[in-house]
C-alpha cells in the first residue's frame, strides 16, 4: 500500500524549514546591516555633539590659558567657575578637565552626584585632532570621552577632556536591537504562516490528484472527475485526465491488436495442419471415389450399391468432421467457460497431427492418466496450447525419434501436461527469451515467434503456468500446470 | 555524504547562532577601546626663546590667531623659538620692550610715534603696502545700502572708530572731517572700538552709520555689504619695533626671515596666505625716518 503523502519529512516540512531558515538568515543579515548603520549614525551623532560641546568649551578655556600665560589673568577662579557653569548647562556632562601643555592638570570639574570620581587623564596626543571614545567606568557606566587640543597655529596650550554620559546611547542601541529582533520574529512568523496556508492548499490539491490516480481504472469509464481550477494545479488536473483518456484508448487498441495476433497465429497453425488435414480428407474421398467406381461397375447390384453408399456417407461424415475441426482452429471466438477433458483435447489434437508426425518420422508416445480431473476453461484455447507445444516438439525432434506427451493429476489440486522431446534442446542464452513475442530460432518464414508467447498468455489466463527444462543435445520438456478449477 | 549532511547542517546553524551572538554583542557594546591616555607632553623645544610683544587690544585668542602663524614661521625657519607676549596696553608693551622682556614688539604707527622716540625704540620693518613701500591707508566705510555718499553726509550720523591710539582714528578726526567742513560736534555720536573688525561689524549690523578702519581690514570684508566712502592718503604702516641699537643675532635672524619673504615666490606666498591680511604682501625695512611724518602730525597736536 503506497501512502497518499508521507506524514513526516514531507514536502511541507522541508519547504517550511528551508524557507524559514532562509528568511531568518536574510532577515538577520538585513537587521545586522540596519543595526550597524544605525549604530554608526547614532555614535557619529554623539561624537559630533561631544566635539561641538568640547569646541564651545575650549574657546573660553584657551582664552583663560593664554591670558594666564601672558599674565593677563582674568578674575581669580575664572576657569573653575566657568567649568562649574558649563557643567550646569550641559546635564549630560560627567567631567571636564583642562590640562596644560606639559600634561599637568590645570582645572577640573568638582566631583558630585553625577560627576566622575576618578580624575580624568589628558588625551594621548594633545596635538592631534579632536578624538572621542567610549569607556565604561565602574560608577557611571559608559561615558563618551572627548579630548581636544588647545592650539593657536602650531602652539599648543594644553588640552581639554570632557566626559558625557553614554548609557542612554547604549539603551538606544538596545532598543533598536530588540525592535529589529521583534521585527525579524514577526515577519518570519507571518511569512511562514502564509507559506503554511499556501502549502496546505497546494498539498490538498496534490492529495486530490493522488486519489484520482489511485482511482484510475483503464477498463473503467475514463478518469475520475477532479475539481475545476484556473491555476497550474488545474492544468495538471486537466493533463492527468487527458492522460487517462489516452491510456484507455491505448488499452482498447492493444486489446484489438492482441485479438488480431491471436487470430493470425491460429490461421498460421491451421495452415501448418493443412498437409495432414488434406491426407485425412483424401482418404475418405478416395474411399468415396472407389465406392463410386464400384457402383458404376455393377450398378444393378443393389445390395452392393447400398453398402457402398453407406461407406460413402461415413467417408463424407469423416471429411466433414475434419473440416469442422480445422475451422474451429481458424475461427475467432470469445473465450469459453466450460469443463475441459484434457485427455480428450490431447486426443483431438494428436488426431490432427498424426499424419504430419508420421510423415516427419516422429513417434508420438502418449501417457495419459485415465481418471484425470476436468478443468474449467476454453477447450479451443487449450487445444491451441497443446498444438503449439506438440508442433515445436516435433520440429525439435524432427528425424530424431519420439515426442512424449503425458498428463498427470498432482496432489496439490493441479493438473500437469508434459511435452518432452529428445531433440537438440534450447541454448542456455535463448531460454529466458523463448516466451517473448516474435522470438524464434527457426529460419525466416518457418515460424512467427508468437506460438509460445500466445500459449503462455492462454495458460496464465487459466491461472496456470508453463515451465521449461532444456539441455542442449538432450532435449526439452515443457510442463503446463493448470488448476483443476481454472477459469479463463 | 548523506550521513554527514545533517551534522553539517547543525554545525552551520550553530556557527550562525554563535556568529550572531558575537556580532550582536559587539554591536551593543560601545567600544572601541579608549586610546591609552599617557599625558606625556610633546618633546620640549630646547632652543633659546625670543619673545615678541603684541598689544592685546581685543580677545587674546584672536591676537594669537593673527600673530601665532608668524611665530610658527620664524620658529620653523630660524634657530630660535619665537613666542608671543601679550600686553594689556601700548604703554605696557613699550615698557616690556624697554626692559628687555621682549626682543621686539608689533606697534601701531601712531603709538610708535607717540612712545617710540622717547623710550629709545626703533622701527625695523613694516607690512608692505600696495605701492611696495611701507604705506598703509585708512578708509571711511558705510553699509552698501546706506544713503551716505560723502563725508559731508556724516552730519548727524553715528560713527564707529578704532582705538584712539590708531592712525586711522586720528586721520578721521584731524583730516577727514575737516576736509569736508565738519567737526566732531556735527556728528550724532562717535565710539571707539579696540578692534578694527569690530568697527566693520557695528556698521554692518546698523548700530553705526559709518566707520573708519585700516584699508587692509576693509578688504577682508570686500565680499560683504560695505562700501568705501573716503580713503586717506598713504601713511607708514604698523612697525615691528626693537630697542634702538639692539644687534642681537635673534633680532637679525627675525628681521631677515621676515624681509626675505617674497609674495611672488610660490612657497612664500603659501606661507603668507595663512597670516593676517595686513601681512599678505610681506614686509619692507623701515627706520625712524619713515615715521617722521606721523611724529610731526602728533607733535602738531592732531588726534581724535
Amino acid at each position: 500500500m503506497i501512502p497518499r503523502l508521507p506524514p513526516a519529512g514531507s514536502l511541507r516540512t522541508r519547504i517550511l524549514l528551508t524557507t524559514g531558515a532562509t528568511i531568518t538568515v536574510i532577515m538577520m543579515v538585513v537587521s545586522w546591516g540596519i543595526l550597524v548603520q544605525w549604530r554608526q549614525t547614532v555614535l557619529a551623532k554623539e561624537r559630533s555633539y561631544a566635539h561641538a560641546v568640547a569646541r564651545a568649551f575650549s574657546v573660553t578655556a584657551l582664552e583663560a590659558l593664554i591670558s594666564e600665560a601672558n599674565e593677563l589673568a582674568p578674575a581669580e577662579g575664572f576657569l573653575d567657575g566657568y567649568i562649574a557653569d558649563f557643567m550646569r548647562q550641559n546635564p549630560r556632562l560627567r567631567f571636564i578637565a583642562v590640562f596644560g601643555p606639559d600634561g599637568g592638570q590645570v582645572a577640573r570639574s568638582v566631583d558630585g552626584p553625577r560627576a566622575l570620581a576618578a580624575p580624568p587623564l589628558p588625551p594621548a596626543d594633545a596635538a592631534a585632532d579632536p578624538a572621542s571614545w567610549f569607556r565604561r567606568h565602574d560608577g557611571p557606566g559608559w561615558l563618551l570621552e572627548t579630548g581636544l587640543p588647545l592650539t593657536t597655529g602650531r602652539k599648543c596650550w594644553g588640552s581639554v577632556a570632557l566626559g558625557f554620559e553614554a548609557e542612554s546611547v547604549r539603551r538606544e542601541l538596545s532598543r533598536i536591537f530588540f525592535l529589529l529582533l521583534g521585527l525579524v520574529v514577526a515577519i518570519t512568523g507571518a511569512m511562514l504562516l502564509v507559506l503554511w496556508v499556501l502549502l496546505d492548499r497546494l498539498l490538498r490539491s496534490l492529495r486530490d490528484l493522488v486519489g484520482a490516480m489511485d482511482a484510475l481504472e483503464l477498463a473503467g469509464d475514463g478518469p475520475p472527475d477532479l475539481p475545476a481550477r484556473d491555476d497550474e494545479i488545474g492544468v495538471l488536473f486537466r493533463h492527468f485526465q487527458e492522460m487517462g483518456r489516452r491510456l484507455g484508448r491505448s488499452r482498447r487498441e492493444l486489446i484489438s491488436a492482441q485479438e488480431q495476433v491471436y487470430h493470425a497465429e491460429r490461421l498460421a497453425a491451421a495452415g501448418r495442419l493443412a498437409a495432414g488435414v488434406a491426407h485425412e480428407i483424401n482418404n475418405p474421398i478416395n474411399g468415396v471415389r472407389h465406392c463410386i467406381y464400384a457402383i458404376r461397375s455393377d450398378p444393378d447390384n443393389r445390395e452392393q450399391t447400398l453398402a457402398y453408399l453407406q461407406m460413402m456417407d461415413e467417408g463424407m461424415e469423416q471429411a466433414a468432421s475434419i473440416v469442422k475441426k480445422l475451422l474451429g482452429f481458424a475461427r475467432k471466438q470469445a473465450p469459453a467457460r466450460e469443463a475441459v477433458d484434457l485427455n480428450a483435447a490431447v486426443a483431438s489434437v494428436t488426431r490432427l497431427l498424426s499424419f504430419d508426425l508420421e510423415r516427419r518420422g516422429v513417434e508420438l508416445r502418449l501417457d495419459l492418466q485415465p481418471d484425470l480431473p476436468a478443468i474449467t476453461g476454453d477447450t479451443q484455447l487449450l487445444q491451441e496450447v497443446l498444438m503449439n507445444l506438440l508442433l515445436n516438439a516435433a520440429d525439435a525432434a524432427d528425424g530424431s525419434g519420439a515426442v512424449q506427451l503425458s498428463t498427470r493429476a498432482g496432489g496439490d489440486g493441479r493438473v500437469r501436461i508434459e511435452v518432452a522431446d529428445r531433440g537438440q534442446g534450447i541454448a542456455a542464452q535463448d531460454l529466458p527469451r523463448i516466451f517473448d513475442p516474435f522470438f524464434t530460432t527457426k529460419a525466416t518464414g518457418e515460424g512467427t515467434g508468437l506460438g509460445l508467447s500466445i500459449s503462455l498468455g492462454i495458460v496464465e489466463a487459466h491461472g496456470g503456468a508453463i515451465d521449461v527444462v532444456s539441455e542442449p543435445g538432450a532435449g526439452t520438456t515443457f510442463t503446463v500446470t493448470l488448476p483443476a478449477e481454472a477459469t479463463p | 555524504m548523506r550521513k554527514l549532511k545533517q551534522p553539517l547542517i547543525w554545525l552551520v546553524a550553530a556557527l550562525f547562532v554563535g556568529l550572531n551572538v558575537l556580532v550582536l554583542g559587539r554591536l551593543l557594546d560601545l567600544g572601541p577601546a579608549a586610546p591609552a591616555a599617557t599625558g606625556v607632553p610633546a618633546a620640549a623645544d630646547a632652543r633659546p626663546v625670543v619673545r615678541v610683544g603684541v598689544i592685546s587690544r581685543y580677545a587674546p585668542t584672536l591676537i594669537y590667531d593673527a600673530y601665532q602663524p608668524v611665530m610658527d614661521y620664524l620658529s620653523a625657519a630660524g634657530a630660535h623659538r619665537y613666542e608671543l607676549k601679550l600686553s594689556a596696553s601700548y604703554e605696557d608693551a613699550a615698557e616690556q620692550l624697554r626692559r628687555g622682556e621682549v626682543s621686539a614688539s608689533f606697534f601701531g604707527a601712531w603709538i610708535y610715534a607717540r612712545l617710540g622716540p622717547s623710550l629709545g625704540l626703533a622701527p625695523v620693518l613694516a607690512p608692505r603696502g600696495e605701492d611696495g613701500g611701507a604705506s598703509s591707508r585708512a578708509v571711511l566705510i558705510a553699509a552698501a545700502a546706506s544713503p551716505l555718499r560723502s563725508v559731508a553726509d556724516l552730519a548727524g550720523r553715528r560713527v564707529a572708530l578704532p582705538s584712539r591710539d590708531s592712525y586711522a582714528a586720528h586721520w578721521f578726526a584731524a583730516t577727514c572731517l575737516g576736509a569736508a567742513g565738519l567737526a566732531a560736534a556735527d556728528l550724532d555720536s562717535v565710539h571707539h572700538f579696540g578692534y578694527h573688525q569690530t568697527v566693520v561689524y557695528r556698521v554692518l549690523d546698523g548700530r553705526f552709520d559709518a566707520g573708519v578702519v585700516k584699508e587692509s581690514v576693509a578688504r577682508e570684508f570686500g565680499g560683504q555689504a560695505i562700501r568705501v566712502v573716503a580713503r586717506s592718503g598713504p601713511y607708514p604702516g604698523p612697525p615691528l619695533v626693537i630697542r634702538a641699537g639692539d644687534r642681537s643675532p635673534a633680532l637679525a635672524e627675525m628681521v631677515e626671515l621676515l624681509l626675505t619673504l617674497d609674495p611672488a615666490d610660490a612657497r612664500d606666498a603659501a606661507v603668507l596666505r595663512g597670516w593676517d591680511n595686513e601681512f599678505s604682501r610681506g614686509f619692507v625695512a623701515v627706520d625712524a625716518r619713515t615715521y617722521e611724518p606721523v611724529v610731526r602730525l602728533l607733535d602738531e597736536g592732531g588726534g581724535p
